[in-house]
């Protein structure tokens, strides 16, 4: 089940006063399905960043729960209308695995006839839709998808940024050397964003989302290029 | 149980497809796509053997009187006004493929004594009679008449024509019938109160097999103060009395709110029909949002016990929500269907309890 269920109120940053989110409808052609609210927000400003504002971005909360939002989308007003979807998420510790898990969701989605991409990040049309897959943090350098995160990706765009190349690098060695048995760091992509983050007078506090509406993370970084491909080909 | 429809030409449908229906089946969409259309239509499939039926839909709709001219008669429960083309409404029901067909024949001749089906077959919500009068200044020549073919696996089990007759009341006239099962079906209408009488002798027939508990114990949902129920009757009229606890004296269910009136008709329409099917329009009138889900998980369970299906409609997202959280123990039983209309066309998409809750719990708009 999804992180904030729908009676939970949502406070406006700016007012202070609570209400209750607004039922999310199909308004755009092209959509992008996000893999958690930083997910969202994240990919929602990338879209913002790269000048794409005819793409709509939801959020399907979690990997399990893709087929069955898929079959929602389905049924929903304006989904005839749609003609891109693209999918994403992180690949985790296995890229055959997230690959397939996505296949699958498609696949099994009843009474939902879309194309299924082979790889990642390349188009597949049928039926008058497009669809497509971005697994985070995406290809390296010799164009393979790798294992990771969507942190990961955000933390390569910053890469040469002192704060992260010495201080935060020192301190999660420092943490390492000092965590004992079950104490040990179980998610150093995140450990390491937040780190950076904390460090940084303006953006400490804020999670990976907020920090991308921020303009934390270099959209024009190269490591960007495939993710930023995709959604430019929307 | 109906689990399948095929509605043509009706009303608002040129041709709508419904593949999955379950126990309960909630009806959603926006204004003015059809979901009171696909009620009446589902409901006038039962209904096919009262001379009323067609007047009685007029008058659940509010108009309550209807002139004998065909573009006024017949005219409107054809897609489009167009009485050349036949409507047809095709189902299975009980695994069973049944279809009715209804013509409109522009010059009957009236039988010189017709044969009337008695109205037994199927029981509805009472309309008074004066709610569905024709204006007795007009006369009934030509005659005109909807021809109804009723089949079951392509069979035809009874062929009918319905008209009204110089007394200016609707007729059926029979020429062939070979129907060995009917299954009882009540509609209860969004814009009328149903008759006292009806909901008295539905709850007597429940209280004849010592069974009233169940809707003393249905209605406590909303009434916890609620201790009996028994019908009183005054002359010619009935109607359901309820007993609070430390109030002195009954006092008419009909009284005591929309919500307990609503309950009540519910669980005696569905003990009622057995077997059948009850279609409720707009579910969510009188009913406090709080109570609903336990109210959801009533019906469910009630009409479990009956082998009543249950088919509604409903604007309310709350109402989604308590029925996805009142069948949680029966999951199986709930299907959602949303009705779509895009240009002319009305489509229907399909949710189980699955994809309701991950549609809810997703804040998505599956209105």
């Amino acid at each position: 089940m999804p992180t904030v269920p729908r009676t939970v109120k949502v406070t406006c940053p700016e007012c202070g006063k609570q209400f209750e989110p607004k039922k999310q409808q199909i308004e755009k052609q092209k959509l992008i399905l996000a893999e958690g609210l930083d997910a969202h927000a994240f990919l929602f400003h990338a879209t913002r960043a790269f000048q794409k504002l005819d793409v709509q971005v939801f959020n399907f909360e979690g990997k399990d729960q893709l087929r069955l939002f898929i079959q929602n989308l389905a049924t929903m007003e304006n989904f005839s209308k749609v003609n891109t979807l693209v999918i994403a998420r992180d690949a985790e510790t296995n890229v055959e695995s997230a690959i397939q898990s996505v296949q699958s969701a498609l696949k099994n989605a009843a009474n939902v006839n879309l194309p299924i991409p082979a790889q990642p990040f390349q188009f597949t049309s049928a039926n008058g839709i497009k669809t497509a897959l971005i697994l985070f943090p995406g290809p390296g350098p010799n164009g393979r998808c790798r294992t990771g995160m969507i942190e990961d990706l955000c933390l390569e765009t910053v890469a040469h940024d002192p704060v992260l190349e010495t201080c935060v690098n020192s301190f999660l060695e420092c943490a390492r050397q000092n965590q004992q048995g079950n104490d040990k760091l179980k998610h150093p992509s995140k450990s390491k964003l937040h780190a950076y983050l904390a460090a940084k007078n303006d953006h400490a506090g804020k999670k990976l989302g907020v920090a991308a509406m921020a303009q934390v993370w270099n959209w024009d970084h190269p490591a960007m290029g495939h993710f930023k491909k995709i959604i430019q080909e929307m | 149980m109906i689990t399948e429809v095929l509605i043509r030409n009706f009303k608002c449908f040129k041709q709508l497809t419904l593949p999955d229906f379950g126990q309960l089946t909630l009806i959603a969409g926006r204004n003015n796509v059809g979901k009171t259309a696909l009620l009446e239509a589902l409901f006038l499939f039962f209904d096919r053997r009262q001379p009323a039926m067609i007047l009685r839909q007029f008058a659940w709709r509010g108009i309550d009187k209807v002139s004998l001219e065909p573009e006024a008669m017949w005219a409107p429960i054809f897609y489009d006004y167009n009485m050349n083309e036949e409507i047809l409404i095709s189902t299975i029901v009980s695994d069973e493929p049944q279809s009715a067909t209804f013509r409109f024949n522009p010059n009957f001749s009236p039988p010189t004594s017709p044969s009337i089906v008695a109205p037994d077959a199927v029981l509805s919500a009472s309309v008074p009679y004066e709610q569905r009068q024709i204006p007795t200044s007009e006369q009934p020549a030509p005659l005109t008449a909807l021809d109804i073919e009723y089949r079951v696996r392509d069979e035809v089990k009874q062929v009918s024509h319905l008209f009204v007759d110089n007394q200016l009341k609707p007729v059926l006239y029979v020429d062939y019938a070979y129907i060995k099962k009917t299954w009882p079906a009540v509609f209860f209408p969004s814009k009328q109160h149903i008759a006292m009488k009806q909901t008295a002798d539905f709850f007597s027939e429940l209280a004849e097999s010592g069974r009233e508990k169940e809707a003393v114990d249905f209605l406590r949902i909303i009434e916890p103060r609620l201790s009996d129920l028994k019908v009183i009757t005054k002359g010619p009229n009935s109607s359901v009395h309820g007993q609070l606890k430390g109030f002195p004296r009954t006092l008419p269910i009909h009284l005591m709110g929309e919500g307990m009136e609503k309950l009540l008709n519910l669980i005696v329409g569905i003990a009622h029909s057995p077997g059948g099917c009850i279609f409720v329009d707009e579910m969510e009138n009188g009913i406090y949002y709080e109570a609903s889900p336990k109210t959801w998980e009533a019906i469910a369970s009630a009409a479990g016990n009956y082998n009543c299906q249950v088919i509604a409609t409903t604007h309310s997202y709350e109402c989604l929500e308590a029925a996805h959280k009142g069948l949680a123990n029966r999951p199986e039983d709930l299907r959602y269907i949303r009705l779509h209309r895009e240009g002319d066309v009305i489509t229907a998409k399909t949710s189980n309890y699955d994809m309701l809750g991950s549609a809810i719990a997703h804040n998505l708009e599956i209105r």
